[in-house]
């Protein structure tokens, strides 16, 4: 583990680094000035208050490294596993024997000003008068050291747990939007795909015109896919390539009649979110009726700025598949209802509505006719 | 050189295209005879018990009836072909010995193959499989509704609206509110594939739906009837007083 008053030397540190950087000394600076002050001897004993201001400072400058060095000990004794006799001790040892080592040194420093300068008071009088007091004020700082060293892990501990936590929930949050994404569902592909080769032989000018519909069907479908909002007329004209292959497949079967009101055209929807509904629509309705299927779509802007789009079609409850019964519908469904969750929050709501014979999903929507102010 | 004896064959398909596709593909063989041509499988029932052909070209998703639940309903069982843009059904088209698997949109050569594979089956000296008991297994799994051929029509019954079943020698009567279905099946093939949670084998000809119970009356220690919610009376045996209890419980 790297010394975390070390590792950011030379870049920007965190402000908690700062802090103590800050804090340690000042509290250091002013231990320096009280035991600084003369408490006897002659009123002006100038030489002695200078030696004992020198060696106050060379305890105070000797003492940072032990505290920086206390970290090792630290490092080595974590608290993961709670406080255990074995931390205790080896911190009660770590806190006697460096004490005992900056008094050593910091008396042989300040033995040393005492040969440089003349003075009546030897510097090294500061540690040999009061020997109790360093020691505590030793090992105080030492204990202060630590308990700011484990809080300092501790939160750091705790800010890379935050950060994991956001990352997770982005990467759910992305995970979840890709799901819900509009799919292209292949078996439809297969079957306009199926459905071109029929018109080859029989009439090659459908089977072009169904293939340049089927392009710009593709088309549309991975350039709205990528946009949050798009406009109801780009969404309808979707659905109209749509329904237009889906014709070819279905013929007289399908019976659509579309109503949209033209001052709703500009009006923004999120993309796709009609064609799933559509589809559902045939899937179901179709699947299940052995005569044709009437499915109506339309489009009002109501009062108050709302959108309300509605999508019916006529259903035989017992003819649908087992696999496409109404649970797999509902599970369609619910995918067209998260979207919308997300894009509007709680001011949207959709409706299923069924009698014996109609399916009808309704979607009421807050009207936006242009991107700005809309939530994410 | 001998000419092969003719296939009659149907084709099944709810798409016009599709059965379009499947028409040419016919076509271009002289000894393959098309002899209809179905929009959905209700009507293709009496079309191919009255025809009789060799073989079927299969769609599986068609309204009201899927493919497999067609075939379980014929009482000709011609050799079978699925055509279908979805490969999920492989594994229960296996299942119910089917000659091979079309996947939508398939070439000439695909279909050429399908072809040679149904006479190679013909050829064999194989007996023609009963539909009704190989797709047994293909459905088994996932009993939701049952369907039940009447006349020219098809009644599809789901499992949910099942008040009792009621075992009448190779048959089992069903019964949904007022009205029953005779089914050719047997009490032990539905306590098998019915959700057991559901319904219980209360006696050696009858099977009852746990939410159509109202009530036990108990005419003698050991003699049970059960009184559904329709008024019906159903039988109790002593073996399956001591299952309903288990259930109930």
């Amino acid at each position: 583990m790297r010394h975390p008053l070390l590792q950011h030397a030379g870049t920007q540190q965190p402000a908690t680094v700062r802090h103590v950087a800050i804090v340690v000394p000042a509290i250091w600076a002013v231990l320096a000035f009280a035991l600084a002050t003369p408490s006897a001897g002659p009123p002006f004993a100038i030489n002695d208050l200078t030696s004992r201001l020198l060696a106050t400072m060379t305890a105070a400058l000797v003492l940072p490294s032990f505290l920086l060095a206390s970290w090792y000990i630290v490092a080595t004794n974590p608290l993961d596993d709670g406080i255990t006799t074995r931390s205790i001790v080896n911190h009660v040892a770590a806190a006697a024997a460096s004490t005992w080592i900056w008094l050593w040194i910091g008396r042989l420093g300040a033995d040393l000003w005492g040969r440089l300068v003349d003075t009546a008071w030897p510097p090294e009088r500061l540690f040999d008068d009061n020997r109790t007091l360093i020691f505590a004020i030793g090992v105080a700082s030492y204990g202060i050291a630590v308990l700011g060293y484990y809080l300092l892990i501790a939160i750091e501990a705790r800010q890379t747990e935050a950060l994991r936590r956001e990352e997770l929930a982005t990467l759910a949050k992305d995970a979840e939007l890709r799901a819900l994404k509009f799919q292209l569902n292949p078996h439809f592909l297969f079957n306009a795909l199926n459905s071109i080769s029929a018109l080859t032989s029989s009439s090659p000018a459908r089977a072009r015109d169904m293939c340049v519909r089927l392009g710009d069907f593709l088309r549309r479908t991975l350039d709205l896919g990528d946009r949050r909002l798009v406009s109801l007329s780009d969404e309808l004209d979707l659905v109209r390539d749509y329904l237009d292959l889906e014709e070819v497949r279905f013929e007289q079967r399908l019976r659509v009649e579309m109503d949209v009101a033209d001052d709703c055209l500009s009006a923004r929807v999120p993309p796709l979110i009609l064609q799933p509904l559509v589809e559902n629509a045939i899937k179901h309705g179709l699947g299940s009726l052995l005569g044709p299927m009437d499915l109506s779509l339309s489009a009002r802007c109501g009062p108050h700025a709302r959108l309300v789009l509605e999508v019916v079609n006529t259903f035989d409850e017992l003819g649908a598949p087992p696999s496409a019964g109404h649970a797999r519908r509902s599970v369609g469904l619910a995918n067209t209802r998260q979207r919308l969750a997300r894009q509007f929050g709680t001011d949207q709501s959709m409706s299923i509505e069924t009698d014996n014979q109609h399916f009808r999903v309704t979607l009421d929507l807050p009207r936006h006719d242009n991107d700005v102010g809309e939530s994410t | 050189m001998t000419i092969p004896e003719p296939l009659r064959v149907v084709i099944v398909d709810d798409e016009a295209p599709a059965r379009m596709i499947l028409r040419e593909a016919c076509s271009r063989h002289a000894d393959v005879e098309l002899v209809a041509e179905c929009a959905h499988g209700v009507e293709a029932l009496d079309v191919i018990d009255e025809k009789k052909p060799d073989a079927l070209f299969l769609d599986v998703q068609m309204p009201r009836l899927t493919g497999f639940e067609m075939l379980e309903l014929l009482e000709h069982t011609p050799l079978v072909v699925f055509v279908t843009a979805y490969d999920e059904h492989a594994l229960a088209a296996f299942d119910v010995h089917a000659c091979d698997y079309l996947l939508k949109p398939f070439g000439n050569d695909r279909f050429d193959e399908a072809l040679a594979r149904i006479r190679e089956r013909r050829a064999s000296t194989q007996p023609s499989p009963s539909y009704a008991e190989l797709s047994d297994d293909a459905r088994a799994a996932s009993l939701q509704r049952i369907a039940v051929r009447r006349g020219s029509d098809v009644d599809i019954i789901p499992v949910t609206n099942l008040e009792y079943l009621e075992a009448r020698d190779d048959y089992v009567r069903l019964h949904a509110g007022d009205r029953s279905w005779l089914k050719q099946r047997t009490l032990a093939w539905f306590e098998k594939n019915l959700d057991s949670r559901r319904f219980v084998r209360v006696h050696r000809s009858f099977m009852l739906a746990l939410d159509a119970l109202a009530s036990v009356e108990s005419e003698t220690k050991d003699r049970h009837v059960a009184v559904l919610k329709s008024g019906a009376r159903v039988a109790i045996s002593r073996a399956g007083m001591k299952r309903l209890r288990a259930h109930l419980e």
